[in-house]
């Protein structure tokens, strides 16, 4: 198991007859990182899941989970794997207690005292029946029963969802824990931070091809921070064109208010603007469509242009 | 098979068997009730009946020319509940119970939760299927009871034979359309698909069955119908010929079959 990547893709494709599915995917994911799988809805991240968990049979191509086929070796895959599905529906006449209890005994073992830890870290709610729970809880079940048997590789399928922001924070640091004891992550997201914050690498797929694998580092690196910047007259865009990476990607109201990307060069901007009668300010958190735009860069510079003209 | 698998999928059907069996135990009983007042008034009964058309009679699962068996027990438990009330709620029962196997875990969603322990596919369907044989078995096993309390208690006469034979019949026929259930379970991702395909089919059988019986030229149409070898009253008699039994057990086994293998080929989509 351990001469295997733990997942291996190699030029997988997968269509749902004219409908796309993915195309000619080739990346790996190495035993102890955490890979991040990114894209916006609809783009393929479920499809190729489905593929890896066996429950979808290759077009073409081949996936490979510590060197097993996901479709002809699926049950020994499965035996390595922890699974979250994106759209978590449970069997809702269960407690949560019975839910934990079925999916354990299928498990060879489970060792009680990580059950008890798993349970208390996420307050996860045992005796009411899953039909009563919010969202939130019956997210917390579907993380609980991936987690139980301590497999060697997790895929999670937007595991967030339904999350509060206290849980998804505790969530994310749960997962740094377990890659450091060795663990692989195959976190599929569309949420940009999330995945900055725990990812050693990233693969972006959009329409069904991966756009690019690199590290984290990289994709810092070359994602952009949207800025909307207001003024309280016209400015001309030119202000900004000595900034190296600084973009103006559009102008409106006459010239007083600028949407910016800011790749790098924060402080010489912020120099910049503190020259310029500016009334306010809002600086968003890097998103998935700013990197997209950083790898369709020349189509949004005429983009770009065009709103400027 | 995988037992934590067999335990979920009773449990989940207990309610649902539990209904079915004990309404038809219930009617069962009270049927038998009315065979003391049938008795006495055999003659005059067995007269009017012969009044009635034939069609009346093949609709409800009755051979005319055996008519005059009306009186008897087995015969009045034919044609008031084995004949057509007993087969038409065994199958609401299996063909509802059995659609659901694959096709709702899909509608529901839950079918990725179910497919990602590490059983493979055809140990997790043949666990849901040992499951609803149970169900068939308490069905049947009920409706058993009901009728050999209903029989000792109203003066009823059936023999151990008869009974024997009337358990093998009506579970065979269950296992028979149980089993196509299954299959049409394993191809669809609807449950409401699976059921309405094998109730139509259940319904067309049906058909060719009573047109069969009505005209001389249509008789080869009993060859493509499970409601043929469906022999009640020749159970209840002790007079079941084996090859019928054997005949839906053979088709209920081989539909199962292939929907094991028609369900670890399928894709899941979701």
């Amino acid at each position: 198991m351990a001469n295997y990547p733990a997942i291996a893709v190699e030029r997988l494709t997968r269509s749902y007859g004219a409908r796309r599915g993915v195309i000619d995917l080739t990346f790996q994911v190495q035993p102890g990182e955490i890979f991040g799988f990114l894209g916006p809805n609809g783009a393929g991240k479920t499809t190729t899941i489905r593929v890896l968990m066996g429950f979808l049979r290759p077009t073409s191509g081949s996936a490979r989970i510590f060197g097993l086929d996901c479709w002809g070796d699926a049950t020994q895959v499965k035996e390595r794997v922890g699974y979250v599905p994106g759209d978590v529906r449970l069997w809702e006449n269960m407690t949560g207690e019975r839910f934990l209890d079925f999916m354990a005994a299928f498990r060879a073992r489970i060792d009680p005292k990580r059950r008890q830890m798993l349970l208390e870290r996420f307050r996860v709610e045992l005796d009411r029946p899953i039909k009563q729970l919010s969202r939130g809880n019956r997210q917390k079940l579907a993380l609980v029963q991936a987690l139980l048997h301590d497999p060697p590789l997790l895929i999670l399928d937007e595991p967030t969802s339904g999350l509060d922001p206290l849980m998804k924070h505790e969530f994310l640091a749960f997962l740094v824990e377990e890659r450091e004891r060795g663990k692989t992550i195959f976190l599929s997201s569309h949420e940009l931070a999330e995945v900055e914050r725990v990812a050693d690498r990233v693969g972006i797929i959009r329409e069904g091809r991966l756009v690019a694998a690199l590290p984290i580092e990289e994709l810092r690196r070359r994602r952009t921070r949207p800025m909307e910047v207001v003024f309280a007259q016209p400015i001309d865009p030119r202000q900004f064109a000595d900034l190296p990476g600084v973009r103006v990607l559009a102008v409106e109201n006459s010239g007083t208010r600028f949407q910016l990307g800011v790749q790098d060069n924060l402080p010489a901007l912020l120099r910049r603007l503190s020259e310029l009668p500016v009334i306010d300010l809002t600086y968003a958190p890097p998103d998935l469509e700013s990197v997209f735009l950083a790898y369709y860069q020349p189509e949004h510079a005429r983009v770009g242009e065009e709103d400027l003209s | 098979m995988s037992w934590p698998m067999v335990r979920k999928a009773v449990r989940d059907l207990r309610w649902t068997t539990f209904w079915y069996a004990f309404g038809m135990a219930l009617f069962i009983f009270l049927m038998t009730s009315f065979y003391p007042t049938l008795e006495c008034q055999q003659e005059q009964f067995v007269e009017l009946l012969q009044q009635y058309p034939e069609f009346l009679f093949r609709i409800f699962g009755i051979d005319p020319t055996q008519a005059a068996l009306f009186a008897t027990f087995a015969g009045f438990m034919h044609a008031e509940t084995f004949g057509f009330i007993w087969p038409v709620t065994g199958l609401l029962f299996v063909v509802l119970s059995g659609a659901a196997v694959v096709a709702q875990e899909i509608e529901r969603g839950t079918a990725d939760l179910w497919l990602s322990v590490p059983i493979p596919r055809v140990h997790l369907l043949v666990s849901k299927q040992v499951a609803l044989l149970s169900g068939i078995l308490v069905f049947v096993l009920t409706s058993e009871v009901a009728l050999a309390a209903g029989a000792f208690v109203f003066g009823g006469d059936i023999t151990a034979r008869g009974l024997v034979q009337l358990a093998v019949a009506l579970t065979c026929f269950l296992i028979a359309f149980g089993g196509l259930a299954t299959l049409a379970s394993s191809l669809a991702s609807e449950r409401s698909k699976a059921a309405g395909i094998v109730g139509g089919l259940a319904l067309l059988m049906y058909l060719l069955w009573v047109l069969a019986g009505l005209a001389e030229e249509a008789r080869w149409l009993r060859y493509f119908s499970l409601f043929t070898v469906y022999d009640p009253q020749a159970a209840m008699l002790g007079e079941l010929p084996w090859h019928k039994p054997v005949i839906q057990l053979l088709v209920g086994l081989a539909a199962a079959v292939a929907a094991q293998i028609a369900f670890a080929r399928r894709d899941i989509v979701a």
